[in-house]
C-alpha cells in the first residue's frame, strides 16, 4: 500500500492564523495493472469444413480440401494447438502462481496452488516451468528472483535453460546469468532443501 | 486500508467487460506509450476478443485469427480493443507468417495487484 501525505492549508474561522498549515496523512492506493506473458498457438485446418475458406468451404466439388481429401464437419484432422510464441512486455515473465498455465505438471512436485496463488515447497520438491519464453530469438542471459511469503530463498537451488531442457544451468538468485547453451526457449526449474512459499516469480532475459 | 481480493476482482470484470476485439499489425516500430494503436494494422483482422477471468486477479484475453481472414501476411504487432474503438495496448513479436492452412491463437494474461 503506498502513503502519500499532503499539506492542506485550512483557514480556521474561529480565529487560528491564517498561515497555519494542518498536516493530512491521506491513505492512498496502488493498482497495477500487469501485460504478462502471451501464448501464440496454431491450429492447422486439416479437412475441418470451414465455410468461407478458400479450399476447405468451396461447396459444389466432389472433393473439398487442399490436398484432395474429403472434407467433413467438425476437427477432421486438425492438429490442434500447437506453440509457437511466447513472449513478454519489458523482456521480463512474471507469474503469480494464479493459474498454471507455466507449470510443467510432469516435472512438478512442489505445490502450485492457484487458490492461494503461491508454490509452496517442502524439502526437496521441484517446482519446473513450461515455456515461459519461445521462439522469439536467441536467449543470452536470463535472471531469475523471487519473492516469498515465508521461508528462506537460501532453500531454494535455481536453474534455467535456454534450450528447452536439454541444458540445465544453475544460477544463483537475482543474479544474471550468461547461458553457455543459448536458445530459443527458457524454462526455469526450482529446488527446496526447506520449506518455502514463493509468490512470485520473475524471470528477466536478454536477446543476443 | 487495503484493497480487497473482491475489489481487484471488481477492476478485473470491469477490463474484462470492455475488452471486446484485437487485431494484429505488420510494423515492427519500436512500442512508445505516446501510440494510440497498431502503427500497420490489417482492418480485416479486427475480430472479438474473448476474456477468461475464471481466476482471482487474473483476465486471460483470447483472440483468434481464423485460417479465412488475412492470409499471406506476416504479422509482428498486436492489440486489445477497448469498447470497439480504444487501442489498450501494443504489442511487438517475432514474425509469424499466417497462412490458409491454420488459424492462429493468441492469449494474453492480465494481472492486478496493489503495488
Amino acid at each position: 500500500m503506498a502513503t502519500e501525505y499532503s499539506d492542506v492549508s485550512v483557514r480556521d474561522q474561529l480565529g487560528r492564523p491564517v498561515d497555519t498549515s494542518i498536516t493530512v496523512k491521506r491513505f492512498g492506493e496502488t493498482i497495477v495493472v500487469e501485460e504478462n506473458a502471451t501464448r501464440v498457438y496454431t491450429n492447422t485446418v486439416g479437412h475441418s469444413f470451414i465455410l468461407g475458406h478458400r479450399f476447405n468451404g468451396k461447396l459444389g466439388e466432389t472433393y473439398l480440401g487442399m490436398d484432395g481429401q474429403q472434407v467433413g464437419l467438425g476437427e477432421q484432422n486438425r492438429s490442434g494447438e500447437v506453440l509457437v510464441r511466447v513472449f513478454n512486455s519489458n523482456n521480463t515473465f512474471i507469474d503469480h502462481f494464479t493459474t498454471t498455465n507455466f507449470k510443467n505438471a510432469s516435472a512438478t512436485s512442489a505445490d502450485w496452488a492457484v487458490s492461494a496463488e503461491e508454490l509452496s515447497f517442502t524439502n526437496g520438491e521441484v517446482a519446473e516451468s513450461s515455456e515461459v519464453v519461445y521462439q522469439v530469438g536467441t536467449i543470452a542471459s536470463a535472471k531469475i528472483s523471487v519473492t516469498l511469503s515465508s521461508g528462506a530463498v537460501t532453500d531454494l537451488a535455481f536453474e534455467l535453460t535456454a534450450d528447452g531442457g536439454s541444458n540445465w544451468e544453475s544460477v544463483s538468485h537475482n543474479t544474471n546469468h550468461v547461458f553457455t547453451n543459448t536458445g530459443n526457449d527458457l524454462r526455469f526449474k526450482i529446488t527446496a532443501s526447506g520449506t518455502v512459499v514463493v509468490s512470485q516469480v520473475n524471470v528477466e532475459y536478454t536477446k543476443s | 486500508m487495503t484493497l480487497l481480493l473482491v475489489g481487484l476482482n471488481k477492476i478485473r470484470d470491469l477490463h474484462k467487460d470492455n475488452i471486446d476485439k484485437a487485431w494484429v499489425g505488420t510494423a515492427t516500430t519500436a512500442v512508445l506509450e505516446s501510440q494510440t494503436g497498431l502503427q500497420n494494422g490489417v482492418a480485416a483482422t479486427k475480430l472479438t476478443a474473448t476474456t477468461d477471468n475464471s481466476a482471482d486477479k487474473t483476465n486471460v484475453v483470447e483472440y483468434t485469427l481464423p485460417s479465412t481472414v488475412g492470409t499471406a501476411t506476416t504479422y509482428r504487432e498486436f492489440s486489445f480493443i477497448l469498447d470497439g474503438t480504444v487501442e489498450y495496448n501494443r504489442v511487438l513479436f517475432t514474425g509469424i507468417e499466417h497462412t490458409e492452412n491454420e488459424d492462429v491463437v493468441f492469449r494474453q494474461t492480465i494481472f492486478y495487484r496493489n503495488l
